[in-house]
C-alpha cells in the first residue's frame, strides 16, 4: 500500500506520418539547463522533465529514486548501432553510449535532485511495473517518514515498430494490428494519508492459468472482491479482438454494475509498460472526479496479466 | 511491516566465466595467480583480436547442448544466467526449483550481441527474421528465460543498473526476504560479450588493450569479461527447517548515487565511501571488522582513484583488498554476483586471492593490493564493492555463520 501525492504523466499523440502514437515535444523544460535540452534524447527530456516537476515542489527527502521501462532509450541505442557502421566502429560518441544506458535517467534525476538516495532500474518487459511498485513499496514502508520517486518511461522507433510487425507474438491472432504507443509517468508516493490523491490498494500478477483461451471474468481476476461505490475499469485491449477476446467479460461485468470503462490504450497505445499511463490517469480521475475505486487490468503479449487496485484516501 | 527482520543466509552457488564452469574450478583458477585473459575475435569488426577479455570459451552450440534447450529462445547472456543458476539451485539443494522461488535478475546488455547481429537485416534490407530472435533482444527477455527454464515464480524481477546490476539483485533479494515478501530468491547477474559494449567503452577511452592494471598508479582501462553467478539468498528459518547449512550471512549492503558525473566516478569516492560506510552500519560492525573487501577494481583510472580514496578514509592503510577483473575481465551486470560468489568460496576455503599486475600504488592513496596468495586468513566478514554509470554504487557485506 502506498499514498500518491503527487504525478505527472506524458501521453504521445497520433501522428499522421507513423503507424504508431508519438510524445511530442518535451515538457518542463525550464527545469533542465539548455545543454542538456541539446544532447539528451527526446524520451530523456520527457522523463527527467516528469521526474523533476513531480518531485521539486515540495522540499520533501527523498528514500528511494525507482525508474522502470521496457526498452529503455531505444533511439540512442540505435544511434550508437548506426553510427559503428556508418564509421566503421572509429569515432564513436560517448554520449550516445551512455544514453542508451538503461539507468540514465535514474543517475540524471539523482544529479538534478542531488539525493545520494537509493537509486535502482527494472527493465522486465510486461512486469515492470510490478517490479517498480514493488521495490518502491518496500523503500516506502522502510523509510515511512519519507517519500518515494518512482516512474517509468518508454520509447518506440521504427526499427522496434519493425519488430512488432514482424512477431506474432504482438499482433492478435486473427492478425489485427496493435497500435503501439510510448510515454513516461513519475509519482511520488509515502505510507503517509495527508493530503494524498490516491491510494495503490494492492498490485497483483495474475496467475495465469487462464491462458487466454477465454476472456477473464472479475471473479478470476480478483476472487472474493465486492464492488463498492463509484467504480471504474481501465482495461488494456487495443483492438476489437483483444476487447472480444480477453476483456468481453468484464466488460459485461461492468456495464451490470455500472462499472466505468476505459480502454486506456487508445490514449497511451501498446508497450510494456503503458500501465503506469493507466496508472496516472487513475489517479487523475480519483483526484479530480467522484470515482471511489478503479480497478486497472493489462494484458501483456498474451504472456501475463496484471492487476492494480486504486481507492479515493479515506 | 514486522519490525523483527529476518536473517538472509546463502545456501547456494553458481559461476560461469572466463576462469571456470563451475565454483571449484573457478576458485582454483583464482588461486593460481594466473591470467586467463585473450585476445577477444569479433565477426566484422576492426577490433576483433585488438583488445584482450574473458569469453566464456563456449561455443553456442555447446551451450545449446549442455544446458539441452531444444528451442531457441535463450541469448547467450540467459545460456550463461541458466548455467550458473542451474548450479545454484543444485548447491542450495533446490533443484529441481520449486515454483515459489522468486528470481532478481541483472544484464545491462541482454540480447545485445542477437540485436547488433540482426539490426541491419531487419531495418536495412527488411529482412524477415525468425522468431525466436525478435523476442529476445531486449533485457528482460534474460530473466523471462531464467524463469521459464526452471520454472520459477512467475513474478520475476530485472534489474539493470549498469554495471553494478548484479549487486544491486542480490541487495534486492535479500529486501524481499527481509521484509517477508518471499523465503527463497534465486539472485544474481549475467552479461555476454557484444561488438556494441565494447565500442561503448572505446568510446569513452577506457579499454585497456593490454591486462588491465587495477589500482596501480600506471593503469589506463579495463578489460571486458562475460559470465553470470547466482546466488540462492534464503531466509533462515526456512534453511534451517530443511537441515541446510549457510555459506554464509549477508549482514550488510547499501545503494547510494554518487550525484557526481553520468559515468565518472568523484575523485575522493563519495559515493563509493557512503555505499561501504551504510553497508557497515547496517551489519553493524566497525570498518576494523572487515577481514577483505573484494573491489569492483575496474583498472579504470576514474574507477580506482575513487575507490581507493574511498576505501583509505574508510579503512585507513591496513586494509586487505583486492580485484579480480584481471581474472575474468570486468563482466558488467554479472560482475557484482561473480566478485561474491569467488568471495563466498574464499571464505569456505579459507584464501585470499594475488591481485594482479599491480606494480606502483596510485600516489594519492598509497594503497597496495593483495598480491601474494594468503592461506588461511581469518575472512569472518568479507565486503564486496559494486559500482556502474549513473554514478551506482553498492556494497554488499558476507559474514561467516555464528
Amino acid at each position: 500500500m502506498m499514498y500518491i501525492h503527487r504525478y505527472n504523466y506524458v501521453l504521445p499523440e497520433s501522428c499522421p506520418d507513423l503507424p504508431y502514437l508519438k510524445l511530442g515535444k518535451p515538457n518542463n523544460m525550464d527545469l533542465l539547463e539548455k545543454n542538456e535540452m541539446r544532447r539528451l534524447a527526446p524520451i530523456i527530456l520527457h522523463a527527467l522533465g516528469s521526474a523533476l516537476f513531480t518531485a521539486l515542489k515540495d522540499k520533501t527527502e527523498i528514500a528511494g529514486i525507482i525508474t522502470g521501462t521496457g526498452r529503455g532509450c531505444l533511439s540512442k541505442l540505435e544511434q550508437f548501432l548506426n553510427d559503428m557502421d556508418s564509421y566503421h566502429e572509429t569515432a564513436l560518441n560517448p554520449t550516445v553510449f551512455i544514453q542508451a544506458t538503461n539507468n540514465t535517467i535514474g543517475g540524471l534525476i539523482a544529479q538534478k535532485l542531488d539525493t545520494g538516495a537509493y537509486n535502482v532500474t527494472f527493465v522486465n518487459q510486461g512486469l515492470t511495473v510490478l517490479n517498480v511498485l514493488k521495490d518502491s513499496q518496500i523503500i516506502s514502508m522502510e523509510n515511512p517518514e519519507k517519500m518515494v520517486l518512482f516512474g517509468f518511461f518508454e520509447e518506440n522507433t521504427d526499427f522496434n515498430q519493425m519488430i512488432h510487425d514482424q512477431s506474432s507474438y504482438l499482433n492478435s491472432p486473427d492478425g489485427s494490428k496493435i497500435i503501439y504507443g510510448e510515454g513516461t509517468s513519475f509519482f511520488l508516493a509515502s505510507q503517509k494519508r495527508e493530503k494524498a490523491l490516491a491510494k495503490i490498494d494492492e498490485f497483483q500478477l495474475i496467475p495465469t492459468t487462464l491462458n487466454f483461451e477465454k476472456p477473464f471474468t472479475f471473479e478470476e481476476l480478483h476472487p472474493n472482491a465486492e464492488i463498492k461505490g463509484c467504480t471504474a475499469f481501465y482495461l488494456g485491449y487495443n483492438n476489437l479482438f483483444e476487447e472480444k477476446e480477453y476483456y468481453h467479460e468484464l466488460i459485461q461485468f461492468a456495464s451490470q454494475k455500472n462499472i466505468a470503462i476505459i480502454p486506456f490504450k487508445k490514449q497511451t497505445g501498446d508497450f510494456d509498460t503503458s500501465s503506469s499511463l493507466a496508472l496516472a490517469m487513475a489517479i487523475e480521475k480519483l483526484a479530480t472526479e467522484n470515482i471511489q475505486t478503479i480497478y486497472i487490468f493489462n494484458h501483456y503479449k498474451r504472456l501475463s496479466l496484471t492487476m492494480i487496485k486504486l481507492s479515493k484516501p479515506s | 511491516m514486522n519490525e523483527e527482520r529476518k536473517e538472509v543466509w546463502i545456501t547456494g552457488i553458481g559461476i560461469i566465466s572466463a576462469i571456470g564452469k563451475d565454483v571449484y574450478s573457478s576458485l582454483a583458477y583464482l588461486k593460481s595467480g594466473q591470467s586467463p585473459l585473450r585476445p577477444l575475435q569479433f565477426t566484422n569488426s576492426i577490433h576483433s583480436g585488438k583488445y584482450i577479455g574473458g569469453a566464456v570459451d563456449l561455443s553456442e552450440e555447446e551451450l545449446n547442448s549442455r544446458l539441452k534447450l531444444v528451442d531457441r529462445g535463450y541469448n547467450r547472456t540467459a545460456k550463461l544466467a541458466i548455467w550458473a543458476a542451474g548450479q545454484a539451485l543444485e548447491d542450495a539443494g533446490l533443484f529441481p526449483a520449486l515454483a515459489k522461488i522468486t528470481s532478481v535478475n541483472a544484464t545491462t546488455v541482454g540480447g545485445m550481441a542477437l540485436t547488433e547481429k540482426y539490426y541491419n537485416e531487419i531495418f536495412k534490407e527488411d529482412k524477415i527474421v525468425d522468431e525466436n530472435f525478435l523476442n529476445q533482444m531486449d533485457s528482460g527477455s534474460v530473466s523471462r528465460a531464467v524463469r521459464h527454464y526452471f520454472n520459477l515464480n512467475k513474478w520475476h524481477y530485472h534489474i539493470s543498473t549498469a554495471c553494478s546490476s548484479g549487486a544491486n539483485a542480490i541487495m534486492f533479494g535479500a529486501r524481499l526476504i527481509r521484509t517477508g515478501d518471499t523465503q527463497v530468491v534465486l539472485a544474481g547477474g549475467s552479461d555476454s560479450m557484444s561488438k556494441f559494449v565494447l565500442n561503448g567503452f572505446l568510446s569513452l577511452k577506457n579499454v585497456d588493450p593490454l591486462l588491465c592494471r587495477p589500482f596501480d598508479r600506471d593503469r589506463f582501462g579495463l578489460n571486458l569479461g562475460e559470465g553470470a553467478a547466482y546466488l540462492v539468498l534464503e531466509e533462515k528459518q526456512h534453511a534451517i527447517k530443511r537441515n541446510k547449512k549457510p555459506l554464509a550471512k549477508l549482514s550488510g549492503y547499501a545503494n547510494t548515487s554518487e550525484t557526481y558525473h553520468i559515468t565518472g566516478s568523484s575523485p575522493d569516492g563519495k559515493g563509493a565511501y557512503q555505499a561501504m560506510s551504510n553497508a557497515i552500519n547496517m551489519a553493524a560492525l566497525k570498518p576494523d571488522e572487515i577481514d577483505f573487501v573484494h573491489t569492483h577494481g575496474t583498472s579504470t583510472i576514474d574507477n580506482d582513484l575513487a575507490e581507493s580514496s574511498a576505501l583509505k578514509r574508510l579503512f585507513g592503510n591496513k586494509i586487505r583488498f583486492g580485484s579480480s577483473k584481471t581474472y575474468t575481465g570486468h563482466t558488467l551486470a554479472a560482475s557484482g554476483a561473480i566478485s561474491s560468489v569467488l568471495t563466498l568460496g574464499m571464505m569456505k576455503e579459507g584464501f585470499i586471492f594475488p591481485s594482479l599486475n599491480f606494480n606502483n600504488p596510485i600516489e594519492e592513496t598509497g594503497l597496495i593490493p593483495v598480491t601474494e596468495l594468503v592461506e588461511n586468513p581469518d575472512l569472518r566478514h568479507c565486503m564486496v564493492n559494486s559500482f556502474g554509470f549513473g554514478g551506482n554504487n553498492t556494497s554488499l557485506i558476507y559474514s561467516s555463520p555464528a
